[in-house]
């Protein structure tokens, strides 16, 4: 029998590639249903219309009971809430993550906290963090969210 | 006085009660006890309020179990406390919740199958609930856990929580939760003891577990007098932050103004090289920190001499006075340890020994554990009176001198006492060796000679030690 998981990730790629198809282009580097690679371009009318980003998810064996590790590979946007080294301060993918959030769920959110910046600059503690962060995943962190939308 | 502010008559009272019930005073609870008192207080509370076991735990929870505000918080204004509870999501309708009978496609596994309705009237089936709660419960530890929906505010029953998660880690959780929020109640400090301990009196300090481990209960730290609870904290702060360490480096070194890397100066001139692989490569006045090159290289002509600021000055004897009493707290733990590994080696060998070589039975040697056990505590007092020492000679000169008098006198009596056993212990070690070639009887009187010597100082010790102990505890000497 199928683990909770994968037969989940299975529903969470049908749904990517049915509905976002358009949005999100997602592949599978090592052919590993438990690490993904989501490419999407920022969306246009915003600060970071036509750029390309890759999202990394990574998911644990919980999942989506447990959160998917999710970053920036890459250049990651110049974003109040996105470090240098790709980490990225939203709420849902740590305290605030709720099993019922998708892949797709997360990528919107993420593009969405993308479309609403108004101007593109560094998270204030980026230099210190990005040091401090060296050789350690993002979940392994005690996020304070820098304002209540993030 | 504030609640953290220390009084020495209480405490003084306290070792007095503490003496005739230290033994008795404090009752040793297993977690099933701990969980029968929060049965206890869940029911209590139920019958005042007339609420159901869940609502009635949760309630408990959010105010770390103290029941007290919360039927004065009830009494007050039932309705404002329930609606501001209801829209935190931790008074919850529960009986709304449909375990039988509902099919339809689980929102989190996307599974079609049999789906349970919570109080929220989120749907999800029956496994993904069981994995949430594991899931919170083993790997985060946590008691609370909230519908599996983004954003949705309402709390799983205390007893779907119970139902799924393994019973004993539920009971573990619950109970430290218990422990932490009461006065009453303490975990024994000692490695992979899970006793609880409850002493019968809140004057009693010093506490003694089944396991033999003793510790303060006040603070949870190791015993520690005549010191109280407050200056321990901020002494074992001090310890951990490694000031002095810091301090060093603002004293002896300078930041290179290049890569701000602390640079140490090891010679007289002013020529500072902030040295590779550690440092930049590149050199600067150790006068005025400015590069030397292109404009300084000149050793004399700094014209920004500032010379050693009284700043400096301070910090150094700051470092220094730290340095002085850390070392001598440290040294007392060390010869604290010493005196029980003695002890071990009284029970173990010598009390043989002194049989053999002296014919003296128990009785006439059982001293020895009684004057070890005075030296051990004798120890852990002037380990700690250093904690005081280093404190009080800041804030007040009166109390310092006769602190420092009392103290110089109990060390020495404590010294004399140590050198008379280690000179007893001596002389047995050497006996196990090699045959006395004196008689018997000269032996014995030998013995009782360092037996009466031992005594004196021992009673000497125990009386100095009570001197200061007093002085601390009746105010007379004072931070």
């Amino acid at each position: 029998m199928q683990s909770r998981m994968a037969k989940r990730l299975q529903k969470d790629l049908e749904q990517m590639q049915k509905s976002y198809a358009d949005q999100f282009n997602v592949r599978m580097p090592n052919n590993d249903i438990k690490h993904w690679i989501v490419a999407f371009e920022g969306a246009k009318g915003t600060l970071y219309q036509g750029e390309k980003f890759e999202l990394q998810f990574k998911f644990s064996n919980e999942y989506p009971i447990e959160s998917p590790e999710v970053i920036f590979i890459g250049k990651p946007p110049e974003h109040e809430h996105i470090y240098s080294n790709g980490f990225i301060c939203l709420s849902i993918l740590f305290d605030e993550w709720s099993a019922a959030l998708t892949v797709s769920s997360v990528c919107l959110s993420i593009q969405s906290m993308l479309s609403s910046a108004t101007k593109k600059m560094k998270p204030p503690n980026d230099a210190e963090f990005v040091k401090r962060a060296a050789g350690r995943g993002p979940k392994s962190f005690l996020w304070s969210y820098h304002d209540e939308k993030c | 006085m504030g609640d953290d502010q220390y009084n020495y008559e209480d405490d003084y009272d306290s070792m007095q009660i503490e003496k005739q019930y230290s033994l008795q005073g404090v009752e040793i609870l297993d977690i099933k006890d701990v969980i029968q008192e929060i049965r206890k207080d869940i029911l209590e509370l139920q019958e005042q309020l007339y609420f159901d076991e869940d609502n009635t735990f949760e309630l408990l929870m959010h105010y770390n179990w103290d029941k007290e505000e919360i039927t004065q918080k009830y009494f007050t204004n039932s309705e404002a406390l329930l609606a501001d509870l209801r829209m935190k999501g931790i008074v919850n309708n529960h009986d709304k919740i449909i375990f039988n009978g509902l099919k339809g496609c689980c929102s989190v596994c996307f599974v079609e199958g049999n789906l349970i309705e919570l109080g929220c009237t989120h749907k999800f089936c029956e496994s993904c609930i069981e994995q949430t709660i594991k899931q919170r419960v083993y790997q985060d530890k946590f008691l609370i856990v909230r519908c599996l929906q983004n954003g949705c505010n309402y709390r799983l029953p205390f007893s779907m929580i119970k139902r799924y998660s393994n019973d004993q880690e539920f009971e573990n959780l619950l109970c430290r939760r218990f422990v932490d929020c009461s006065r009453y109640l303490a975990y024994c400090t000692g490695v992979d003891c899970n006793k609880i301990l409850k002493p019968q009196y809140s004057s009693v300090k010093e506490v003694t577990c089944v396991c033999q481990n003793k510790f303060c209960f006040y603070c949870k730290e190791d015993l520690h007098p005549p010191c109280p609870c407050d200056l321990v904290k901020k002494w074992l702060a001090e310890i951990k932050k490694d000031e002095a360490n810091v301090r060093w480096i603002v004293v002896n070194t300078k930041s290179c103004p290049f890569c701000k890397k602390p640079v140490e100066r090891s010679e007289g001139c002013n020529y500072m090289m902030c040295k590779p692989p550690g440092g930049c490569g590149k050199a600067f006045c150790y006068i005025c920190s400015q590069p030397w090159e292109p404009d300084h290289k000149d050793h004399f002509k700094c014209n920004k001499y500032v010379a050693p600021t009284a700043n400096i000055e301070k910090e150094k004897e700051v470092l220094q006075r730290y340095n002085f009493y850390y070392e001598r707290f440290l040294n007392s733990q060390a010869a604290k340890e010493k005196a029980m590994q003695r002890l071990k080696q009284i029970k173990e060998q010598y009390l043989t020994s002194i049989f053999k070589h002296y014919q003296f039975t128990y009785q006439d040697s059982q001293f020895l554990e009684e004057v070890m056990k005075e030296l051990i505590q004798s120890r852990v007092v002037l380990k700690w009176s250093y904690c005081i020492g280093y404190y009080i000679s800041k804030t007040n000169q009166q109390s310092a001198k006769l602190f420092d008098h009392y103290q110089e006198i109990f060390e020495h009596a404590c010294e004399t006492l140590a050198i008379s056993l280690i000179k007893l212990f001596d002389e047995i070690e050497k006996l196990d060796h090699t045959q006395s070639d004196k008689p018997i009887h000269e032996q014995k009187k030998d013995f009782i000679e360092k037996k009466e010597r031992i005594q004196n100082a021992s009673q000497k010790c125990c009386k100095m030690r009570q001197n200061l102990e007093v002085a601390i505890y009746q105010g007379e000497i004072y931070m």
